[in-house]
């Protein structure tokens, strides 16, 4: 791959993460506005003779103190996406790296009609490798993998430490979809880059996607 | 604002709900479909007097439910919601026939104003549509 089109893939990456994001903190911002305009709408009768109504006041409050709570996560998800590409190489958590692409990603699943959802377990799984290029790699396997599903789906993300291997797995339920391999092979050389090994399990009924990756990389100039 | 109702299409239920109810406390009758395969079933079944249609939904999107929905009845008054900040879709949707783009989030003012839009917008076709039937009936007597 050439330096150019590796850079291409990255300004798509982060394009897509970025619009995704701005997209879902738009819509927060507009049901922030219409609980804001509600709020008014309740002062307005209430000026005009109607009893406040103290209970729907408490509700709007408690909702609103939501919404600002869910765009301070895409906030803070984003950022986190931000700073990685700050270090090339860094030991990190696999698990919660995986549940900051899953919020990332969560529009382009919706528009596919496809619940997007991890399966990791609570405990941390460290890992030293590129986070950005990783996390590359993973968006990159599950937007080819969203368009090729045409029906409404369950997609779980997890990761299983095997020894000196991790592996993250991409469940997709049902597959009723016709999932070509050939589609991923764009991905054969920036996986074999960060030495992962992609496997396909596709049959009928279900489908897997297997990354296999180093939990440790003794040098890692090889990346 | 009197026998008023509208049909709000979005997949973000919390804005579509208080977005309702806001528009209801207005005198709106407003009902609510989830995405664009819904928003097509209803249509067909009721009139609108609006059809407020966001731009970015699962399925079809704001743009391809456009499509359906005028091909099954081209004077419907379709008003979209786009929170992007490119004008790309805004125009094209105008060029398939939308009646207005507005961005989302919007002041309450601005799609009422619309919706009245939409309202006398209909009722003329309504007025012309008669007017068309009334002489077409007058010609065949042979008026």
């Amino acid at each position: 791959m050439s330096v150019e089109n590796s850079l291409q893939q990255q300004f798509t990456f982060v394009e897509k993460i970025t619009a995704g994001v701005t997209h879902d903190m738009n819509n927060v911002l507009a049901v922030i506005n219409e609980y804001s305009g509600l709020l008014e709408d309740q002062i307005y009768l209430a000026e005009n003779g109607a009893q406040l109504n103290l209970d729907k006041l408490q509700s709007i409050s408690e909702r609103l103190s939501n919404q600002v709570v869910r765009g301070r996560n895409l906030m803070k998800s984003l950022n986190k996406f931000a700073h990685e590409t700050d270090q090339n190489v860094s030991a990190f958590d696999l698990n919660e790296m995986l549940e900051n692409l899953i919020l990332l990603c969560n529009r382009f699943a919706l528009a596919q009609q496809i619940e997007l959802k991890s399966n990791s377990t609570n405990s941390k799984i460290v890992i030293v490798h590129k986070a950005f290029a990783l996390k590359q790699l993973v968006f990159n396997v599950l937007i080819t993998l969203f368009e090729q599903i045409n029906s409404p789906s369950e997609i779980l993300v997890s990761s299983i430490p095997n020894g000196s291997q991790t592996k993250i797995v991409i469940e997709l339920h049902p597959n009723s979809s016709t999932l070509s391999i050939d589609n991923f092979s764009i991905f054969d050389e920036s996986a074999e880059k960060l030495s992962v090994l992609i496997e396909y399990h596709f049959s009928d009924a279900d489908a897997s996607i297997d990354l296999l990756l180093p939990n440790n990389f003794n040098n890692p100039q090889d990346l | 604002m009197e026998n008023i109702k509208v049909l709000l299409v979005d997949d973000e239920e919390e804005f579509a709900d208080i977005l309702s109810e806001r528009l209801k406390n207005r005198g709106v009758t407003v009902h609510q479909a989830r995405d664009g395969f819904e928003a097509i079933k209803m249509v067909k079944k009721e009139d609108y007097e609006a059809v407020i249609l966001d731009f970015a939904m699962p399925g079809l999107d704001g743009i391809e439910t456009l499509e359906v929905l005028l091909s099954k009845k081209p004077n419907l008054q379709v008003i979209l919601l786009t929170g992007q900040a490119t004008l790309e879709k805004g125009v094209q949707a105008l060029k398939l026939g939308a009646m207005d783009v507005l961005e989302k989030p919007t002041d309450i003012s601005k799609i009422m104003g619309k919706i009245k839009e939409a309202q006398t917008e209909r009722m003329l076709i309504v007025s012309k549509e008669a007017q068309e039937r009334i002489e077409d009936i007058l010609k065949s007597k042979g008026w």
